[in-house]
């Protein structure tokens, strides 16, 4: 997902110069990408571009963005997909003779054959993205003979994959060509300036008339007109029949139908997982020779990201037969004389950036350790000092409790070992081939999942939102589950939640169990189920509510529990990714039905980067 | 330059049913009243709310069609199409007609009880996205009383009706805005439903996931979920000054007490309450939270109502207990007629949620009385009991439960 913005203006028709506008309305569509930015302007008929690696106020301050002269300018604010972060990377991209710049959210499926076709034809590209081959196609065309838009528009007509365009062609000075599909796309139109972006809230200060362009409209905006057309048909759009005028807040259009992002993210997370899969390749067999080599395994992480490796690590002891040893980031100085060569750290944060996971790696490394991140920020710190980087492919995460990220997390983890116990030999190559099976299957279930449970976690929340306290019960995979849950209840609902090992309930927490007290147990169908059977009866037996969490092939526990929530079966060393899904609905709609928001949860921030 | 709004035109469904029966026999399902208020008044609302240009209802009761007409005004009577179920296709032919040209249509079920701000919510998200069409769905428990909708990410692949719909539990909320085909569909199959399913799988439709209060009035006694759900919201007192309150009455927490009641010595309400216009609250009685006593209603001394629908004309006696009931309109209820509302363990209603009391957990559920009918005095109505409209129950009996 990237962000996309243009402006074209008459001098002094826009209270401010158009590059802060562009400027400001990159800041808008952050939500959609952080990585990278920068801007194109025409400027006595060529093209200026500025753009750079980092969020925009840092390149804006290295660049100065919103100082580039000009009155038609585009802008791009980008979350890596193709190439890694990189001021060469960064959006716009231009033709061989920098005539031509163009700003692009979507993927070109068929990049590689462009891209080859125009190097043979003498083109030579400086990215390594998939949207520079739409600069030097236009080119292409233009040298054929073809009148720039006509060139633009059969470049379209020859890209495969989604959307949303902005290009600047250097001798039509006053006009911004655009197309769509798949990505969004927005017109707004100003009196004697219009806008193109990915999202109304970029130009919502300054128009409150939009048109939406649809799918395979191409067309463009000058001052003081759009032209819009199907590119396929080539019928000529009427767009007095399509402006809208529009009387809402600016957040709503990142939302996408949700009203709020932590709904947004959790929805979101089959799609998350399938990407995640999709982009797991050579780096995975990289952590795994370095894995297979080490002397000790040392799992770090903070927050959500340490249940995910805590997961990690029973899916590595069960799975593969490695001892792993998770520690929590922040405690990283225990092991400044215990660690040494041959150790390998496992490093995971969502942002790459979390300070204390960054201080764990950096003595480790001191101390001679390897390090893999796994991370969802391409090129953020923790990628950048480790030795081997799995990538989540989560998309960006806007709610501060982190959702999809966690599953995208686990995902990579579960990948890892699975292959580990093969390539050690601990499992024969069918019940591989089963495990990646059921792996691949998970995005399914995660779509089943939250289509099955959300009217009951809804109901439950709502249920358990007057209470002060609730205790989240698991054992073995189930624990880092309960984990996970509780600290979802506390971050966004404000309950005292804690989660333990359901064997521990006689060593002490049972004392506090009265009548009406919530119990939320995590109930994977594996070996401790019977245990956990147990732990429930004597929970119920001094006056507990009952929740639980079980399999649709559950018979026994449902009967016991005053409230199930039931989920799809799957393979138990999974089931963090598709349990957790009802615990996160739990805790937001507790947050909901107590009217606190979700996305700001108080006195947290979203990546911690203070010790 | 027109508001965004005034581009969509609606459609409002409302058929009767027999689930509701039998509050809507001789009556209709969207006139009986939730706090003051006919159930189609909020959808049109609602609609107005959006200021959608022009809204027309489809329905097969004449009684509705006139209260449209003399309430909302002649485009109303104009614009409200009788027809039955099994005529959609020819009502909808019609009414393509008056629509004119337009390229989407938002479509309401007469049903819906949601703030007005969910319909706000569909226009943004179906301008926000770009996207064919939006519905508004919410998470449901009892999916399968519901028409539920199959998701992937925000886009909604299928619609389910029962009993295929306990696959999902997230349920479409009775409103949307569809590609103006979607008519052309409903005249194909002469049915709502599977006209949705069509448009589906021809459309790209995103989903507007509701998170908020949301009720639509199909059984009974979701007018007493709708109720408790408005009162919940109501915060303060409310007392027209064209009220007669008795000095020694008292009227706690939040109540609505509209023009021309009368609240008699020694009554008590306890908010949150609706008390109706023309109401007479008798010596003694006893309104507990969550009750609605609708207009010209009449609640005799010493009577306590608990979460209870008393609708319009309806007439409690004296010494009554009505406890998780709807009582129809014009009903008549003699002295000491008793509802007993806790359903014995072990049954389940749909839509019915068991609560926690002093650490036990208690399904409720009084009976539901029909419109006219006659209760003799003394009479005791066991949990679930259902009246049929026009019934005259003898004094001194006793009515079984019958759960539907």
């Amino acid at each position: 997902m990237c962000g996309i913005i243009g402006i074209t203006s008459r001098p002094g028709k826009v209270p401010e110069s158009p590059a802060f506008i562009v400027r400001k309305g990159l800041e808008r569509l952050e939500y959609r990408g952080y990585d990278s930015v920068g801007v194109a302007s025409i400027v006595d008929y060529s093209i200026i571009v500025r753009k750079g690696k980092g969020k925009i106020k840092d390149v804006n301050r290295r660049k100065h963005l919103d100082r580039v002269p000009g009155y038609t300018i585009i802008g791009h604010t980008r979350w890596a997909t193709h190439g890694r972060p990189s001021d060469v990377n960064a959006h716009p991209h231009i033709d061989c003779n920098g005539v031509i710049a163009v700003v692009h959210n979507g993927i070109i499926q068929n990049y590689l054959e462009l891209r080859e076709k125009l190097t043979k034809l003498g083109h030579k590209f400086r990215s390594e993205t998939d949207t520079e081959v739409i600069a030097h196609l236009i080119e292409h065309f233009i040298s054929e003979g073809l009148k720039p838009y006509d060139a633009f528009k059969k470049a379209i007509r020859s890209l495969k994959g989604s959307f949303a365009l902005g290009v600047l062609i250097s001798s039509e000075k006053d006009k911004i060509f655009f197309a769509r599909k798949d990505s969004p796309l927005i017109i707004g139109l100003g009196d004697g300036y219009n806008f193109i972006a990915s999202d109304i809230p970029a130009f919502l200060e300054y128009t409150r008339k939009v048109i939406i362009v649809h799918d395979f409209e191409v067309g463009y905006i000058t001052p003081d007109s759009v032209h819009l057309e199907n590119v396929l048909t080539g019928e000529v759009i009427d767009i007095n029949k399509r402006i809208h005028v529009i009387d809402w807040t600016p957040d709503m259009a990142a939302k996408g139908g949700y009203p709020h992002f932590m709904l947004k993210e959790i929805h979101e997370q089959p799609r998350a997982l399938k990407d995640t899969i999709h982009g797991l390749g050579v780096e995975v067999e990289n952590a795994i020779k370095l894995i297979m080599n080490a002397n000790r395994i040392f799992i770090t992480a903070a927050g959500t990201s340490f249940h995910a490796g805590l997961v990690g690590d029973y899916l590595f002891n069960i799975l593969a037969g490695y001892t792993s040893i998770p520690f929590i980031a922040s405690e990283y100085s225990k092991y400044k004389n215990s660690v040494g060569e041959g150790d390998v750290l496992i490093a995971i944060s969502q942002s790459g950036e979390t300070i204390d996971t960054l201080m764990a790696l950096r003595l480790f490394k001191k101390l001679g350790a390897k390090v893999i991140a796994i991370s969802n920020v391409v090129g953020s710190a923790i990628p950048r000092e480790s030795d081997v980087t799995v990538y989540t492919r989560a998309g960006p995460e806007i709610g501060v409790a982190a959702t999809k990220t966690f599953t995208s997390q686990v995902m990579v983890l579960s990948w890892i070992a699975v292959k580990l116990a093969y390539y050690t030999g601990r499992i024969d190559e069918t019940t591989y081939k089963s495990l990646l099976g059921d792996l691949h299957r998970v995005p399914e279930l995660a779509n089943k999942t939250l289509t099955l449970v959300e009217g009951e976690t809804k109901l439950i929340g709502e249920e358990i939102s007057d209470r002060h306290s609730v205790y989240y019960l698991g054992r073995g995979i189930g624990v880092p589950i309960a984990l996970e849950g509780a600290l979802k209840l506390k971050e966004i609902a404000y309950i005292h939640a804690e989660a333990y090992p359901a064997g521990e309930s006689k060593h002490g927490p049972i004392a506090l169990v009265e009548d009406g007290f919530p119990v939320i147990f995590i109930i994977v169908e594996d070996e401790m189920k019977k245990h956990i059977l147990g732990n429930i009866e004597e929970m119920k037996a001094r006056g507990a509510y009952t929740i639980g969490v079980v399999s649709d092939e559950d018979k026994e526990a449902r009967k016991l529990l005053d409230r199930a929530i039931t989920v799809p079966y799957i393979e138990p060393v999974f089931s963090p990714i598709i349990y957790i899904i009802p615990l996160q609905l739990l805790a937001y709609y507790t947050a909901v039905k107590k009217g606190y928001d979700p996305d700001k949860p108080r006195n947290l921030a979203k990546t911690v980067t203070v010790e | 330059m027109s508001k965004l709004y005034e581009r969509y035109k609606a459609i409002v469904f409302a058929f009767e049913d027999k689930d509701i029966s039998p509050l809507n026999i001789n009556y209709s399902k969207y006139l009986l009243r939730v706090i003051g208020k006919p159930i189609i008044n909020y959808v049109i609302e609602g609609l107005k709310s959006i200021r959608v240009s022009e809204i027309y209802v489809l329905t097969d009761n004449k009684r509705l069609s006139k209260y449209l007409g003399e309430f909302w005004g002649e485009v109303f009577e104009e614009n409200t199409i009788l027809t039955s179920r099994d005529k959609l296709s020819e009502a909808i032919i019609e009414l393509k007609d008056m629509l004119g040209k337009i390229t989407h249509i938002l479509i309401a079920n007469g049903e819906l009880i949601v703030d007005n701000s969910a319909y706000k919510f569909i226009i943004e998200t179906h301008t926000t996205s770009g996207v064919d069409g939006v519905f508004l769905t919410v998470p449901v428990t009892d999916s399968e009383t519901y028409t539920t909708v199959l998701l992937e990410y925000n886009l909604v692949k299928d619609v389910l009706l029962p009993p295929e719909s306990t696959k999902s539990s997230i349920a479409y909320g009775g409103l949307s805005i569809l590609p103006i085909d979607a008519l052309d569909y409903i005249v194909e199959f002469n049915d709502l439903y599977l006209a949705l399913k069509k448009v589906i799988s021809k459309s790209r439709i995103v989903q507007a996931a509701w998170n908020k209060p949301w009720v639509l009035i199909k059984y009974p006694w979701d007018i007493l979920s709708a109720n408790k759900m408005l009162l919940s919201e109501l915060k303060i007192k409310r007392i027209s000054t064209n009220a007669r309150i008795a000095p020694s009455a008292v009227i706690e927490g939040p109540v609505i007490i509209e023009d021309g009641a009368i609240i008699d010595h020694n009554a008590v309400i306890k908010g949150p309450a609706y008390i109706g216009r023309e109401t007479l609250i008798g010596m003694g009685a006893f309104i507990r939270e969550h009750s609605s006593i609708e207009d010209n209603a009449v609640i005799g001394a010493y009577s306590e109502i608990k979460r209870s629908s008393i609708q319009v004309h309806a007439n409690i006696s004296s010494w009554c207990f009505i406890g998780d009931s709807v009582v129809g309109v014009n009903a008549s209820l003699g002295p000491k007629v008793v509802t007993l509302n806790v359903l014995p363990s072990g049954i389940k209603v749909s839509r019915l949620h068991p609560v926690r009391v002093k650490g036990r957990t208690l399904t409720k559920l009084g009976a539901i009385i029909g419109t006219g009918a006659r209760i003799g005095a003394c009479t005791v109505l066991y949990p679930g009991a259902y009246i049929d409209a026009g019934k005259w129950i003898k004094p001194l009996s006793i009515v079984e439960g019958i759960i539907r």
